[in-house]
C-alpha cells in the first residue's frame, strides 16, 4: 500500500527520536518492570514533531523536554515509514532516529517512564518496540550509514514482515 | 507486541470510556500530554470523566507507542484483563435475550461491529468459533469497546452448544414470517461460505433476512444487525400489544 492517498498528498504523523550516548551507554525510556502489559520495553527519547517543526529541531527539543540534557553530534540514523491499515487509520508515520553525544545536563526524573543508561550489548538483548528492534544494530554503529525501512502493520498491530522493505544509504 | 492472551489493548477514547462503563478491570491507562481526552470526556461521557482522571498516566510518545502500537489519534489507551464468565453464552440454559454465534468469521473488524451491535440491541452474548479470536485489538477497536458490555467468548468446540439453535440461511423461511425464540442461539456463518452443514443439521429453524432480488448478500455484522433489531422490535411490539 502506498503512503499516498490522494496524489501527491501524504498524510503522516512525523516523530523524532534520539539515542543520547555517553561514556559507550545510551540514554533510553525503559517501561517499569512491574507493568502487566510489556514491561521493560525500552524505547529512544521523543517525541511528535510540531506543527511546521522541522525533524531535527523538533528531536532537540524532545531531547530538552523529557531529559533536561543538552546534546551534541546528532546524527541521523534511520528513516521509518510505519504503514497503518486502513480503515482504522488513515495517516502513517515517518519516524527519524538519530544518535547524538551529551553535552551538558542532569537527567530529569519524569513520572513519563524511567529514564535508564545502558550499553550498546544491553540494548541489543533488551525489548524494544518492533519497528525499533530491525534497525537497532545500525542506529548504534556509527561506522553504518543512514538507513531507510519501510515497515506495515496488520491488523493485529504485528509487522507484517513479508511487506518490509529496508534500503541503506552511504 | 504480541499480547498476553488475558489482557485486551483498549486504543482510543470510545473504547476505553465503554470498558470503564461496562466494568472492566483496567491495569492500566495512558495518555499522551497532548490527548485529547478531557474534552471529549467532557463532552461524551461526564458519568466516566473523574474515574478516568484518576487513572490517567501520562506517558512520553515513545511509551504510549508501545501501548497503542498504532498511535490512537486520540491519545489515550488503556490495557484491561480479560473477563472470565461463569456461563459462556453458548452454554446458557436460561437465556433470555438471544446470542450469537459467528462460526468462522475472517475480519476482525466485522466481529467488532457484530459485538457493538449485539450490544445495543441486547443480546445476550456473543459467541466466536474459528481462528479468529475476538479478543484481539481490531476486533476491540471495532466495537468501540463494548465488548465489556455482555459475554464475549472463543468457541473451541461446537459439540456442546445449549439452546435451539437458529442458523441464518439464504435458503431458510423468512424470518419476518416467525416469532423468534429468545433463548434462540443465532448461528451467522462466513462472510462467503454461510454456515457450515454440520451446524445447519443441528438448526431447530433456518431463517433468512427478506431482500429485494437481485441482492445477493449482507455484510457479517448486517445481517447481525438486522436479526437482532427484528427480535428487539417484534418482542416490544409484541409486550405493547398484549399489555394494551
Amino acid at each position: 500500500m502506498a503512503i499516498t492517498t490522494e496524489p501527491d498528498i501524504h498524510r503522516l504523523v512525523m516523530c523524532a527520536n534520539v539515542f543520547i550516548r555517553k561514556n559507550d551507554k545510551y540514554l533510553v525510556l525503559k517501561r517499569s518492570p512491574s507493568k502487566r502489559f510489556a514491561p521493560n520495553v525500552i524505547h529512544p527519547v521523543g517525541g511528535k514533531v510540531d506543527l511546521d517543526e522541522d525533524p531535527y529541531t523538533a528531536a532537540l527539543r524532545e531531547v530538552h523536554e523529557e531529559t533536561g540534557l543538552t546534546v551534541k553530534n546528532m546524527r541521523l540514523e534511520a528513516v521509518i515509514n510505519e504503514l497503518l491499515p486502513p480503515p482504522d487509520h488513515n495517516y502513517n508515520w515517518l519516524i527519524f532516529h538519530f544518535s547524538a553525544d551529551y553535552e551538558s545536563g542532569d537527567v530529569l526524573s519524569t513520572e513519563e517512564g524511567e529514564l535508564v543508561w545502558l550499553g550498546a550489548d544491553e540494548i541489543m538483548a533488551a525489548k524494544l518496540f518492533q519497528s525499533v528492534r530491525p534497525l537497532i544494530g545500525n542506529i548504534l554503529d556509527p561506522q553504518i550509514g543512514t538507513m531507510f525501512a519501510t515497515f506495515e502493520y496488520d491488523r493485529s498491530d504485528e509487522i507484517d514482515e513479508s511487506k518490509t522493505v529496508i534500503h541503506m544509504c552511504a | 507486541m504480541m499480547m498476553d492472551p488475558d489482557l485486551v489493548q483498549l486504543d482510543g477514547f470510545h473504547a476505553v470510556k465503554h470498558a470503564l462503563r461496562f466494568g472492566a478491570e483496567l491495569l492500566e491507562v495512558v495518555a499522551v500530554a497532548d490527548s485529547d481526552w478531557p474534552r471529549l470526556a467532557a463532552e461524551l461521557a461526564p458519568d466516566v470523566i473523574d474515574e478516568l482522571a484518576a487513572r490517567v498516566r501520562p506517558v512520553a510518545e515513545a511509551e504510549f507507542r508501545v501501548v497503542s502500537p498504532q498511535r490512537h489519534p486520540t491519545g489515550i489507551a488503556a490495557i484491561a484483563r480479560r473477563p472470565r464468565y461463569a456461563v459462556a453464552p453458548e452454554h446458557d440454559a436460561h437465556r433470555r435475550a438471544p446470542a450469537v454465534l459467528l462460526e468462522n468469521p475472517r475480519r476482525l473488524g466485522n466481529v467488532g461491529a457484530v459485538v457493538r451491535v449485539a450490544a445495543a440491541a441486547g443480546a445476550s452474548g456473543v459467541a466466536v468459533f474459528g481462528e479468529v479470536d475476538p479478543w484481539q485489538a481490531a476486533a476491540v477497536r471495532g466495537s468501540a469497546g463494548l465488548h465489556f458490555a455482555l459475554p464475549v467468548t472463543r468457541v473451541l468446540d461446537l459439540n456442546d452448544l445449549v439452546g435451539p439453535l437458529v442458523v441464518m440461511d439464504p435458503e431458510g423461511e423468512p424470518i419476518d414470517s416467525v416469532t423468534l425464540d429468545p433463548a434462540a442461539l443465532l448461528v451467522f456463518g462466513t462472510e462467503r461460505e454461510g454456515v457450515s452443514h454440520q451446524l445447519k443439521q443441528r438448526a431447530v429453524q433456518l431463517l433468512a433476512l427478506p431482500m429485494r432480488a437481485g441482492v445477493s448478500s449482507l455484510n457479517l455484522a448486517t445481517s447481525v444487525a438486522a436479526t437482532l433489531y427484528y427480535w428487539r422490535l417484534s418482542s416490544s411490539m409484541s409486550e405493547r400489544s398484549s399489555g394494551s
